[in-house]
């Protein structure tokens, strides 16, 4: 059982870490970096809660090990705005109800960020399909789909929120 | 016995807050108090608990559906670095009794096996760890030896199980958990003397809440004070925590519970005993922390979770004029391995068991059975949901068979708006409703003449459009009386079943509210900071929500049963009602004048009809904490500014007898879903083209929150009635054991869109008039889409009568109905 | 669900990788995205005792357009070839296919390679390379060759390569400007596992269609082409009695399967449904609308 040693950039900042290769991303963020916005739903790919950004592309964390993620780039929900600062995304999902229990809600918007950089403007049926990735059990999606449609009037300045 | 029909002499109520009145934050689309932490990524779920030397604990799951366990060699897996303690059954027996049960008398559960398993999945052997991954290498270094049993799948082959196949031996020879009859009403003569009688066979098969977040707890063991902290995502831990330290054999002081934010619940997480008590066990084995979460085949597999399951065979009668009269039905319902809530899910179901129609007499006969599956739990609508499938059903039976139409059936047997409150034969009363006005509103929205034009055009090309009708009932607000009424002798029949709230406005005025039961997403910081809003008039941003834990938790029922943002709105407005007492006691001293010459205006207090003369509520709050010497010198007048109330529910009467069960559901919601399908019946796949919901919850705290609650209800409604199926084989193996084969609706599942209307009939009952509104979309959209599919394919006469209706059941149907017609 | 202890090792380069694959053989598993493999893990479904790490060897991550055909390295993300116009140009079905093999963000990761090695009777690229006549090129630390889509996919789960092998690559030979394609799935969440999913190819010459393939998946057979199907069609008018004989060969020749969603019956069912379907659109692709 070797272990080996990772460095990986999370939210900006770099990690150096020794590891056991068997050990997913997921943990690797929950546990060994202590950034416990990123959940874990199925171990299996299958609900997309664990989502996170790896090198700029959506990526289910639980499908991932830590050592794939060596010498890279990760990116999670606690990378997006504070409370005080929320970035045009997170405000659309508040505006307009996007979450309900929240556990699904950072593989939400992780997957929604990366449609955004790719695609600042999509339509509602490009929204809807890019969603089709993510299992959400709270909302019935369409208050999901409204989040990210406020959040692109947001970004285009079309729309300002107290 | 109860008569159906309008009580004449209804009861007073208690309600303070009427519904009328003009109101500044409640109705409002007030942005979440919650949302702030979940966005960000910092809400706290039960993985975010970490504590020092805290060790992880893993379940070896029977592979077997029932069998005796032999024996169980674990010394290679306590030998492995990193095992911490490896503990059976027997281990955990010494110290730790049976797992809560309400049945009466109850089925004993263990939360490690004790000599025999009963479902896939029960944990056998639990290891404790120095990480997950190290547990469950450990558990593949044990080595069970079973003795295989019969096991027993079918719940119709439960009925008459014998010898080894039987689960509970101590409780009779068979796998009948439960056997009742009921009648409620003449039902005999309804029927004798019926114009018609329809009958149909349904069966609701077993799905569940599924949330995203597993079940778990981290507990931990102070041996100096000898005492349990459990932090579980768990409800009703101010209600029956004490069955936890029941459980560990430990006085209930001798347990804290804390609560954590729940990554969903959907009743599954209503009142979770055995994951907290495999972390305590673990904890107290071990001397370290031990965190004991679930994978998700340890929750598909032994949740203690899963919903309804049931083979319904029901009877209307009816009359010569059209109207119902009387319903019989058999039901079988299967209950899995265990019988935590005893038949509490049918208890539910006769809470509304006419549904909004006049039906004089109900007759019922019950069949609970053990199969070697995982057990029951709370699941969405609690078992309502089932029996408006079976009336909804049993209604476009009967449309069907007697040539009728659905709309004009249905409004011609609806209670009328004038017959509130209405007392239906269970003896439970309805409070307010206005069944014809939603049909209304739903076939205004939806354009129904419209849309059966468009399915005459699409029916000459060949296409299968159909519209579906359902109108059904949302029971809010349980009362305690639902889950023994119907046990085989009532055990403990308690009869509270409150909500709390504790309120404390500091020096510089602001206030902290503080719950006695969890977060599931059901917005219960907004819905208390709304009501405190709206009765003080504090700026929402002055308001924050603390979550008590048992050591400091006053009576809390919590979430579930659609009765949340009642309880609370009634505690919080109860508790302001101490709060303004006090308030205007200090302040008329402050003005110098009468409290009764005073009001409470944007925050402020003042003198009415002087707009100058007032003061804020933080200014009182701080002579209130700081300056007792400023105030005369009454004892009953202390320091301080802050009120717990313990709101009771707000209509409750004992039962009477066998056939009459009093008031326990009473706050009566009301759906009518209308949605458009197109089936592809060559594939058998259902798409939508449109769907109206609309819902009556009375009036809304928040609009936001409850067309949040209708789309994720009826997106859950649509899973049930499409997609969902725990299967299990003949043998008892689960066969979808994780998400890829549990199959739960993504958007491309859904339609477009969900159309909203609401229609508001108040309680009156319940402060300003609210009603539940949580299970309604999940109890009312699988009638609704069974009723459109069979309308879409009424040219081959293909009979929905079974859920989930899959593509590939579908599609059987189908081919049968084209066969039949010669249709190739 | 965490996976069992195993060594690793991250070759910086193919010889490297055919090195150490030679070295440990069988008791090892190539590890490209993970996404089939990393789930597998999760359920202690297997127990490799090493992964190789061959998800950054840049080397076979291509799509090179030749003469004929294009070269597709088989380290190249879902992603990316569905996005390439040499693809949409030269196998468009592949695209077709691509809109229901798992989803956006799976794709990011998942290579075609360890698609096509993994061999999941629910996958869609073995049955789309089968239709293609794609070979694929095999590599060991001694050798290398060539194999064809029908010895490559030998069963559910199972592929023609030896334990030191590795797929380097995949080739696909263009098809003529103008040939009719489809693919069709039937799934009961769109992006899930298939119930069933069917693929044709032809081209038109002269009024009759020419160079035919069927073929489907069944979610647990290893089923592709239907010769039958095929024959029914092959050199034949493009109409509707010609399809209605294909979709008759196809239900009764194809192996089709029951499984906890849907049963052989509806398998082979719809599969004669889809037949009827892709065919029609196929042919207006290929220029010869058929009526209805």
């Amino acid at each position: 059982m070797s272990e080996l040693e990772v460095n990986v950039t999370v939210n900006g900042r770099p990690f150096r870490r020794r590891i056991e290769p068997r050990l997913l991303l997921s943990d690797f963020i929950r546990h060994e970096i202590g950034l416990t916005g990123t959940h874990v739903g199925c171990e299996n790919g299958v609900c997309g809660a664990c989502t996170v950004l790896l090198d700029g592309l959506s990526t289910r964390s639980c499908c991932t090990l830590a050592v794939q993620a060596d010498g890279r780039s990760v990116e999670t929900v606690e990378s997006l705005g504070r409370v005080s600062n929320l970035s045009p995304l997170q405000r659309g999902f508040w505006e307009k109800h996007g979450l309900q229990c929240g556990y699904c809600t950072p593989g939400m918007l992780m997957l929604m960020t990366e449609l955004l950089r790719e695609n600042p403007n999509p339509d509602r049926e490009t929204i809807r399909l890019r969603l089709n990735d993510n299992i959400c059990r709270c909302t019935g999606y369409e208050d999901i789909v409204s989040s990210v449609e406020c959040a692109v009037e947001l970004m285009r300045g079309d729309k300002v929120v107290r | 016995m109860a008569e159906a029909g309008k009580i004449h002499s209804p009861p007073a109520g208690r309600q303070k807050e009427r519904s009328d009145q003009r109101l500044n934050v409640i109705g409002t689309r007030m942005l979440r108090k919650e949302d702030p932490r979940f966005l960000t990524g910092r809400g706290r779920f039960i993985d975010d608990i970490a504590l020092p030397h805290m060790a992880h604990a893993a379940a070896l799951r029977s592979p077997h559906a029932h069998a005796r366990i032999k024996s169980i060699e674990k010394t290679a897996a306590q030998a492995l670095p990193g095992v911490i303690a490896v503990i059976t059954g027997e281990d955990a027996a010494k110290e730790t009794g049976p797992l809560p049960c309400f049945a009466n008398p109850p089925v004993e559960q263990r939360c490690i096996a004790l000599g025999k398993v009963r479902h896939v999945g029960e944990p056998v052997v639990l290891v404790v760890a120095d990480t997950r991954y190290i547990a469950e290498d450990a558990i593949g270094l044990i080595k069970v030896d079973y003795e295989p049993l019969p096991a027993v799948s079918d719940m119709m082959d439960a009925i008459n199980s014998r010898g080894d196949a039987v689960l509970h031996p101590e409780r009779g020879p068979d796998n009948v958990a439960e056997h009742r009859n009921y009648v409620f009403g003449p039902v005999e003569a309804e029927f004798a003397q019926a114009a018609h009688v329809i009958k149909r066979h349904l069966r609701w098969s077993r799905s569940g809440g599924q949330p995203i977040e597993t079940c778990g707890a981290v507990a931990s063991f102070d041996e100096g004070s000898e005492k349990f902290t459990i932090y579980v995502n768990s409800s009703m831990y101010n209600y029956i925590g004490f069955t936890i330290a029941a459980a560990l054999k430990v006085g209930s002081h001798q347990v804290n519970l804390i609560p954590v934010d729940a990554g969903g619940s959907f009743g599954s997480k209503l009142f979770l005993h055995k994951v907290a008590v495999l972390a305590a066990l673990g904890a107290r084995a071990t001397g370290q922390p031990v965190k004991y979460i679930e994978d998700r085949i340890d929750n598909i597999t032994a949740c203690d979770g899963h919903g309804s399951d049931r083979t319904y065979d029901v009877e209307l009668a009816i009359d010569a004029d059209h109207k119902m009269t009387a319903l019989r039905y058999k039901v079988v319902d299967d209950y899995g391995a265990y019988f935590q809530f005893g038949l509490g899910t049918h208890g539910n179901g006769f809470s509304q068991t006419v549904g909004p129609y006049k039906i004089r007499a109900v007759g019922a006969e019950i069949y609970a059975v053990f199969t070697n599956k995982c057990q029951q739990g709370a699941c969405r609508g609690f078992g309502s949901e089932v029996t408006n499938f079976m009336i909804e059903r049993i209604v476009d039976a009967a449309v069907d068979e007697l040539g009728l139409d659905p709309i004009k059936f249905r409004r011609d047997n609806f209670i009328a708006p004038e017959e509130f409150p209405y007392q239906i034969p269970t003896g439970n009363l309805y409070d307010s409703g206005n069944y014809p006005g939603a049909l209304d509103m739903a076939l205004q929205m939806l354009d129904y003449d419209g849309w059966r034009e468009k399915q005459n055009a699409a029916r000459t090309q060949g296409r299968y459009v159909g519209i579906g009708v359902a109108s059904c009932q949302e029971k809010g607000v349980f009362s305690a009386t639902e889950f023994w009424m119907l046990n085989r002798a009532p055990g403990f029949a308690l009869t509270s079943s409150p909500e709390s709230a504790s309120i404390k406005i500091d020096a510089t005025g602001k206030a902290i509210i503080s719950l006695h039961a969890p977060c599931w997403g059901n917005s219960p910081e907004t819905v208390a900071t709304m009501v405190l809003a709206e009765q003080l008039g504090l700026d929402p941003a002055d308001i924050n929500v603390a979550y008590s834990d048992t050591d400091h938790g006053l009576p809390g029922t919590g979430p579930g049963g659609s009765r949340y943002t009642v309880m609370i709105t009634g505690a919080v407005t109860g508790a302001c009602a101490i709060l303004k007492e006090k308030l205007k006691r200090v302040a008329s001293h402050m003005l110098e004048a009468g409290p009764h010459d005073l009001e409470f205006r944007n925050g402020k207090i003042g003198v009415k009809g002087a707009s100058g003369l007032e003061v804020s509520i933080a200014e009182v709050a701080t002579q209130s904490h700081f300056f007792r010497l400023s105030f005369p010198d009454d004892p009953d007048l202390t320091s301080g500014l802050d009120a717990n109330y313990t709101y009771d529910h707000p209509l409750a009467t004992l039962p009477k007898s066998d056939s009459d069960f009093g008031i326990f559901y009473p706050i009566m919601g009301h759906m009518c879903h209308m949605p458009v399908v197109e089936v592809d019946a060559k594939t058998g796949q259902v798409s939508f083209l449109d769907y109206v919901a609309v819902h009556d919850c009375g009036t809304m705290i928040n609009p936001m929150t409850v067309d949040g609650h209708v789309r994720g209800g009826t997106a859950q409604g649509i899973g049930t009635a499409l997609l969902e199926h725990y299967q299990y084989d003949k043998d008892g193996q689960p066969l979808n054991i994780n998400f890829t084969d549990y199959v739960m609706p993504r958007i491309g599942n859904l339609p477009p869109q969900v159309r909203i209307g609401h229609l508001v009939t108040p309680s009156p009952y319940t402060e300003y008039g609210v009603k539940g509104a949580g299970e309604g979309g999940r109890m009312v959209a699988p009638p609704a889409i069974a009723c459109a599919i069979e309308d879409a394919l009424r040219p081959l006469g293909v009979r929905i009568d079974t859920l989930p209706v899959t593509p590939s059941r579908l599609r059987a149907l189908i081919r049968e109905a084209e066969a039949k017609k010669g249709i190739r | 669900m965490k996976p069992p202890v195993f060594e690793y090792e991250r070759p910086p380069n193919l010889r490297a990788a055919l090195d150490a694959l030679s070295k440990h053989g069988g008791k090892a598993k190539l590890l490209a995205g993970g996404h089939s493999l990393i789930p597998q893990l999760n359920l202690r479904q297997l127990s490799p005792g090493r992964l190789i790490d061959v998800g950054r060897l840049t080397e076979l991550q291509y799509i090179i357009e030749e003469y004929g055909q294009l070269r597709i390295g088989a380290l190249t993300t879902h992603n990316t070839i569905l996005r390439s116009p040499a693809v949409a140009a030269g196998c468009p079905i592949m695209v077709e296919a691509y809109a229901h093999v798992a989803n956006h963000s799976i794709r990011n990761r998942g290579t075609l390679g360890g698609n096509l090695c993994h061999n999941d009777p629910a996958f869609e690229m073995p049955l789309v390379v089968s239709l293609l006549g794609a070979s694929m090129v095999a590599r060991s630390a001694r050798s290398t060759r060539t194999i064809t889509a029908e010895r490559f996919f030998k069963a559910p789960f199972a592929t023609d390569l030896a334990a030191d092998e590795m797929l380097v690559e995949v080739r696909v030979p263009k098809l003529p400007a103008g040939h009719g394609y489809c693919f069709l799935e039937v799934s009961q969440r769109y992006g899930d596992r298939a119930l069933i999913a069917g693929g044709c190819l032809l081209t038109i010459r002269y009024g009759n269609c020419r160079d035919v393939r069927i073929g489907f998946r069944d979610a647990v057979h290893n089923a592709f082409r239907i010769p039958a199907a095929e024959a029914a069609l092959e050199g034949k008018p493009a109409t509707a009695a010609a399809i209605d004989a294909a979709a008759e060969a196809v239900a009764k020749n194809i192996t089709a399967a029951a499984d906890l969603h849907a049963d052989e019956a509806y398998r082979r069912d719809v599969a004669a449904t889809l037949t009827q379907r892709m065919l029609r659109i196929a042919c207006g692709r290929a220029g010869q609308a058929i009526a209805a």
